[in-house]
């Protein structure tokens, strides 16, 4: 279960997060939905422990990940903003590097790379270097790298940025198979499409606030709207920065 | 060592061996230094050779027959020249040639000037010694001439030489070689700096600009493990390149073409490894430094840029030390980079280094790249060290 408790973030002057808090439950798919620059990184960011909030706290199943990250750490497996990759390593070997630094032993990781290898559908290119790798394949590695210590809570950042459409079908499929397994998962998108194909509940956030929480048919209940895209205008105010 | 700090090093070692730049580096390095001290050896080794036969091409000899009996009289043996002069010491065919134009007759028997001319390329390797001994000879040639002349018309030669310079030099080719190995600990520690930045500098600003720092840290790995694995990449990628600069060093200083020099500072295996002892140290400072500094800049080429002007700050004082005779004060075995240098130095002139001496230089500087690390690690848990980009 991963929980924001009134998280509140500054760069200097300006206020990225003001007052953030939600809760994302075990076998759920949870969105993050806001137009860019609604706060979106920048609460994830705290929930995996990156960014020490000013105010507030991000928990992750109980542990607070400013003040024990590597608790929180372990609990959480984290698909970032950029992949991150490295040209010269393999999947597989990215793979391996990921599950040893959580601390897995050799034979483990070496186990869960060839399971994850074969659940994602990369063995074509488990053993070719990074360097050459499309958006997709280069996202799903990050993704088996997320998953590789088989984690309770998992954290997407717009996970399907830049896809093309059969590849962010799959990732929608891993997305769902993953809180049918019983995780807690929580990504961010800008994308509407997205929330009402795979989500169980929606948290929306628009200028560092969250300005509704619930599940979509709550929304439009409580919108009177028939559409999701008109009741997250009606939330959010402003049609600015979003993605059909 | 933790589990994690070795899979990192392990990751990051893989990682810059598949690095043709950094495998380069370091190697290239290890191979230029040592080239620099043989060219620099078999330089001093041809040009002391100044008691050896002095070769001299004369052209139009026939000009000037006295001059050229002269010159063969001095241990000059004349040769005849083949083909244009100039092109040919252009070319490099020739060292030097004497010129000796038709008028010399003339000039020489009404007590003018008479012109020759010596063609030589100064900027070739070599040239100077013989140019030198042809000068002289030349010079000793005027004062002969000029005596008869003044005796002939009544004057004491004597009038003519206010002052006498004789230059006794008392350098030899040993001693000159000794100066040029002076140069050779500032090789050394250019290897335990260059060897590896690359890696320093991929593991840290090249990380960041990739964008899979902030991958890495969403890890659960102490900070600490991730610095320690880094640096030992990088450190093993300096000990490769000191080691193998120390040994084709050595194999330079044993090459056939400088035995007949009698080197006073001969590099032995039991100095060699007394180097090796300083370099560890120094090995070990370096990418930590390194990676120090490189983590506050934004990319990987403003790193390299920054890190390679900075290289030189502590060549600066290896420079003096080779250059300056000068005794070193105690303090200066407690400040890392220039500590080693100070003893490298003494070390090569033979002289005898304190247990105490030696603790304090290597422990001075291990203590340093613990503190690097230190702050290293600390700074990785700054927002701005890890986001900015």
């Amino acid at each position: 279960m991963l929980e924001a408790q009134k998280l509140q973030k500054r760069f200097g002057k300006t206020v990225a997060v003001e007052d953030v808090s939600f809760t994302a439950r075990d076998g759920c798919v949870t969105a993050l939905l806001g137009p860019n620059g609604a706060g979106k990184t920048t609460s994830l960011r705290m929930l995996y422990g990156l960014l020490q909030p000013d105010a507030g706290q991000a928990v992750v199943d109980g542990a607070n990940a400013a003040a024990e990250p590597l608790a929180a750490q372990r609990r959480l497996g984290v698909l970032p903003d950029a992949p991150g990759l490295y040209g010269r390593l393999t999947a597989r070997e990215h793979l391996r590097y990921a599950a040893r630094l959580q601390g897995l032993s050799a034979r483990e990781a070496e186990t869960r790379a060839a399971a994850l290898i074969e659940r994602l559908d990369m063995g074509g290119i488990a053993d070719r270097r990074s360097a050459g790798f499309s958006q997709g394949e280069r996202r799903k590695v990050a993704l088996g790298r997320a998953l590789i210590h088989d984690p309770q809570n998992v954290v997407l950042d717009e996970p399907t940025n830049g896809l093309d459409v059969p590849s962010t079908r799959a990732m929608r499929k891993y997305v769902r198979s993953l809180a049918e397994a019983g995780k807690c998962v929580l990504f961010s998108t800008h994308i509407l499409q997205e929330v009402s194909a795979v989500c169980d509940r929606v948290v929306i956030i628009a200028r560092g606030r969250v300005v509704a929480e619930g599940t979509p048919d709550e929304l439009l209940a409580r919108t009177g709207q028939t559409n999701l895209e008109d009741a997250f205008v009606q939330l959010i105010g402003t049609e600015e920065g979003l993605g059909a | 060592m933790t589990a994690k700090a070795l899979a990192v090093f392990a990751k990051e070692a893989l990682d810059a061996v598949r690095d043709r730049r950094s495998v380069l580096s370091a190697l290239s390095f290890a191979l230029f230094g040592p080239l620099v001290l043989a060219m620099a050896l078999s330089t001093i080794a041809k040009s002391s050779d100044d008691k050896g036969p002095l070769r001299l091409t004369v052209a139009g000899g026939g000009h000037a027959p006295s001059l050229v009996r002269f010159l063969e009289q001095n241990g000059a043996e004349i040769v005849r020249p083949s083909g244009d002069i100039e092109s040919a010491v252009r070319r490099g065919d020739l060292t030097l040639a004497l010129v000796i134009p038709e008028d010399y007759g003339k000039s020489f028997r009404s007590s003018r000037p008479a012109r020759v001319e010596l063609v030589y390329d100064a900027s070739r390797m070599g040239s100077s010694t013989p140019v030198r001994r042809v000068e002289k000879l030349l010079e000793r040639y005027n004062v002969q001439v000029a005596g008869l002349r003044l005796t002939a018309r009544g004057i004491s030669p004597q009038v003519a030489l206010p002052v006498r310079l004789s230059a006794v030099d008392l350098s030899t080719a040993a001693s000159r070689a000794a100066f040029a190995l002076a140069t050779f600990p500032i090789f050394l520690l250019m290897a335990a700096f260059i060897g590896g930045m690359n890696v320093a500098i991929d593991t840290t600003a090249g990380e960041r600009e990739r964008g899979s720092l902030e991958t890495l840290l969403v890890h659960a790995v102490p900070r600490m493990d991730l610095v320690v694995g880094k640096w030992m990449a990088a450190v093993v990628f300096n000990l490769a390149a000191v080691l193998l600069t120390l040994l084709f060093s050595f194999l330079v200083l044993r090459w056939d073409g400088l035995q007949g020099m009698d080197i006073p500072v001969a590099l032995s295996v039991r100095d060699a490894l007394r180097l090796l002892v300083l370099l560890l140290p120094l090995a070990l400072l370096a990418p930590a430094l390194q990676m120090l500094i490189a983590l506050f800049a934004r990319s990987f080429k403003e790193a390299q840029t920054q890190l390679s002007l900075l290289m030189f700050v502590p060549m600066i004082p290896g420079l003096l030390l080779s250059f300056q005779s000068f005794e070193p004060k105690s303090w200066m075995h407690a400040v890392p980079i220039l500590a080693e240098q100070v003893v490298m130095r003494d070390l090569l002139y033979g002289k005898v280094i304190a247990p105490s001496t030696l603790a304090l230089t290597v422990g001075a500087t291990v203590a340093l790249t613990a503190v690097c690390l230190g702050v290293t690690s600390r700074l990785l848990r700054h927002e701005r060290i890890v986001l900015g980009r």
